[in-house]
Parts: structure tokens; sequence; C-alpha cells
């Protein structure tokens, strides 16, 4: 616990042609939770609960693996679309995991035992899957070379269904490459392929916070003066108001027994500030669509605070950007956050610890 | 600690922290034959001080550990300095009987050094 992960602040703005927001939000693969705090509103705007309003997900229940790799969920959903696919009821650090990114890849998260039952290649291990005895087979579903009849195919098809069997509840969601098209499509499919099929629905709260301090924050100096707070204060302060944790306007008691927290100085009073949450299964691409809302909200109702979207990542992800294999060790937090700016520019909060 | 790392356009720039002052963490406390809901504030936090002062003494009793919140059925949110986490979260562990004699334990359900970490915690509710 000495030392953590970079936590990494950039500053940018949505207008400038290097700013990394679309790939941020489009890598970040499997989000469990998003949090919006609208300073000066009363309410989520239409605009952005609008976004949420044709997610469809799914959890299928004891899903054989080897179904991922049958020719018609590959061509029907993977080539053609954006299949987002995780197993839910499984720890990272001590169960066997399984996902299947938008890219088209199939990522096992393998305990040693189950590896090496299993008989397929594993990528080369991180230092931190060498410690914890875990195996990543990774398998391109989208390759060329990948459908019946061929070698590595056939290989993969007869270790994951003859040799194992291995099944999975699973959490599945899937943007279509046409509009026309729809997203539950995949969800028929899977009807007779497994035990059950059951729509995810996601759970949305709001709440409306009055008289709450909120820390004084200046967009240039993210490294706190006089007039403004230190990014990590500010970032603490976000996680106090997503967590409900109250925070008082009136200079709280130095000497209070049960804890010193309390909002970061210099601050200001909000006479009302909106908190809205959503949790279940949520795609990148309608964490753009509240981005996108949220900056023409913004844009159109400047406040004296800066606006904040936070997305919390599952903690059991085999990966959590791109390829890029994720651990559990103590926490597996995967966050990113992005602090609104009226003029375009932003903060962007990324936080991956194992 | 900080690291300014790219200044490529006056408008792009990153800022980089290796380590993170606090460790927060989601902990649940149990009481032989007690509700847990009806534990105050002010008894939980009494509770972590005798559980220090018990395995760490008199110096380890005076770490300053926050209680944030408590959400029912005896889950709290705790800030602790992430340098004394590892003993501090071990004497947590190892206290197992109140000072009026009854069992309990405290288990951590979720760790993170961010408290926007504990917002959600996708291992429960499935």
């Amino acid at each position: 616990m000495a030392s953590s992960p970079p936590f990494i602040l950039e500053i940018s703005s949505f207008s400038d042609e290097k700013s990394r927001h679309y790939a941020k939000v489009m890598d970040h693969y499997f989000n469990n939770g998003i949090t919006l705090i609208l300073p000066e509103d009363t309410s989520a705007p239409q605009s952005v609960t609008d976004c949420f309003a044709d997610q469809l997900s799914y959890k299928l229940t004891q899903l054989p693996v080897y179904r991922l790799l049958e020719a018609p969920f590959v061509n029907g959903f993977v080539k053609k679309g954006a299949v987002h696919l995780i197993s839910c009821d499984t720890k990272l650090d001590v169960h066997d995991c399984a996902a299947v990114t938008p890219a088209g890849c199939l990522v096992l998260h393998l305990t040693k035992d189950t590896y090496q039952e299993l008989g397929l290649e594993a990528v080369p291990q991180t230092l931190a899957q060498k410690q914890a005895d875990i195996y990543q087979v990774n398998i391109d579903l989208k390759a060329d070379h990948f459908h019946p009849g061929k070698r590595g195919y056939d290989k993969a098809m007869r270790c994951l269904k003859d040799r194992l069997g291995l099944k999975f509840d699973f959490l599945i969601s899937w943007v279509p490459h046409d509009s026309e098209v729809c997203s539950s499509s995949v969800g028929v499919y899977f009807t007779d392929l497994c035990d059950k099929v059951e729509s995810y629905e996601l759970t949305k709260k709001s709440r409306v916070l009055t008289s709450v301090a909120c820390p004084r924050i200046v967009a240039e100096e993210p490294e706190g003066i006089e007039e403004g707070c230190h990014f990590q204060k500010v970032f603490e302060w976000m996680g106090a108001v997503a967590c409900d944790i109250s925070l008082v306007s009136e200079e709280t008691d130095d000497d209070n027994y049960v804890s010193s927290f309390s909002c970061p100085v210099p601050r200001v009073n909000c006479p009302r500030c909106c908190v809205y949450q959503v949790k279940g299964f949520i795609p990148p691409d309608v964490i753009l669509k509240v981005l996108k809302a949220l900056r023409a909200h913004k844009s159109a109702h400047p406040s004296s605070v800066p606006a904040s979207l936070t997305v919390v990542g599952f903690s059991d992800a085999p990966v959590v950007q791109k390829n890029i294999p994720h651990d559990f060790y103590l926490s597996g937090t995967n966050v990113y956050s992005f602090v609104l700016y009226p003029d375009e520019r932003y903060w962007l909060y990324t936080a991956s610890v194992a | 600690m900080r690291m300014p790392e790219a200044m490529s356009t006056t408008s792009y720039r990153t800022i980089s922290v290796n380590s993170q002052p606090y460790l927060y963490l989601r902990i649940q406390l149990t009481v032989e034959g007690e509700d847990a809901d009806k534990i105050t504030p002010v008894q939980f936090k009494f509770l972590i001080v005798q559980a220090l002062k018990e395995n760490m003494g008199e110096v380890g009793a005076a770490t300053p550990v926050d209680v944030l919140k408590l959400l029912g059925q005896g889950i709290a949110l705790l800030r602790m300095p992430n340098r004394n986490a590892e003993r501090l979260w071990a004497a947590l562990t190892l206290y197992g009987r109140t000072p009026s004699d009854k069992r309990c334990a405290f288990r951590v359900l979720q760790v993170s050094p961010f408290l926007m970490g504990l917002a959600f915690d996708s291992r429960e509710g499935r």
C-alpha cells in the first residue's frame, strides 16, 4: 500500500484537435456506473436522461464459452457492431473470468488449474499475473483465418467445448453498426443457447443537495493557489458527493470526534446541486452521448462550479482499456472523470489501481 | 511525487501522481446479539479506536481515522492515512471482543485509494 499506480489529470479542451476525450470514453469498455454532479440544477436535464432510454443489456445465465466462437454469433454480432460482454459474479483475483471486447477479442482470464487443463496458449504474463498465477488467453474473433475448418479455430473450439466446457454468467450489450437494427437481437439470439436470458436493467437515482459547500476551482491552476483548490482535493470532494457524505456550508468543527473530513478551502456555497447516478452495464457509446448532452447543457446554462461526469468501471473486468490487462490486488478501481468548464475546457481524471 | 509530464501546447498538459495520501475502506461491523442498525457513529469510532489501542498501543490509537458515513447494517466508509493503512487494517481484523465482552468483527468489504472508487461496488447486488 506504499504506492499506487499513477493517478493522472489531463487538462485540455474539447475543441483542441489533440483532445483525447473520445478515445478515453470509447476505449474504456466495461462501465458499471456513472455519477453526474450538476451544480445549480435541480434535476438532470431531459437530454441526458434520454441517452439511457434505448439502452438494452442482458444477463445470460450459464452460457458455455464455446458459443461465443460460433460463426453465427461472430458474423452476426461481433463483426457487425460492438459487442460488450463480461462474466459476472466472478472475482478477478480468485476465479476464472471472461470478456469479449468491442474490438472482437475474446479474453479468458484463467487460474493456473483451468489454464493447464484448457491447453490454449496464453499471452505473456505481466508481473502481477505471474505473482498471482494468472494466465490470459486472447482469441481474436475477427481475424480472417478464424473460421470453421481452420486449425486454430478447430483447436479453440475443441478445447472449450470438449475438453473443459467452461460456462459463465455473462452480461452483454450490443451496439449495432446500423441504427435500423434493434440491439435486442442479441438477447433473442442467446435465448436457446443458455439457461436463461433476462433483461439487465439500469438503476437510476437522483437527489438534490441544498446549501452544499463546493471547492472553488480555477481551471488554469490545478495544483492549487490562493483562489483555487488542489485537483486531488477536488476529486476527493467529488467522491464525497457521489457517496452522499454530508457537506454542510458552515465551517465544520476541526475537533469533531467522528470525522475530520470537510470540504476543501477556499470554498463557495452552492444553493442546490443535483446528483444523478446510474448503475448497470453501460456501453461507451451511451457515455459519449451523455457527455455530448452534458456539454450542450452546460454551455447553455453555465454555473460558477463546474459540472462533472464520472464513470466507474467493473473492478473485475479482465481488461480496462483496449487489451491492457487489469489486475485486482486490493481494489481493482478503474475510474475516469470529466470536469467540464463553460468554455469547452475540461479536466480529465484517470485513476486505475489494482 | 508530482511530475508535470507534457506541455505540447499551451492548452494541453498532464499531471501524474504516484502516491495517494489516504486509503478509503467500506467496512462492516457485526456485534454479537446487537442490532447493527442501532450503532451510532460515535460508538463506531469508539470501537475502531479500541481496536487500534488493543493492537497498536496508545501511539497507534492516535492515528487519525475518519468515519465518513454510516450506511446502515453496520456498514461504514472510513478514511485512513495510506502509510499506516496496513497496520490499521490488521488491527481492525484482529479485533474480536468489545469492551462489554461481546464478540464482534470488522469485515473489510471494499478498498480504494480514491473515495470515488467506493461510490459503486461492482461485486455486490448482481
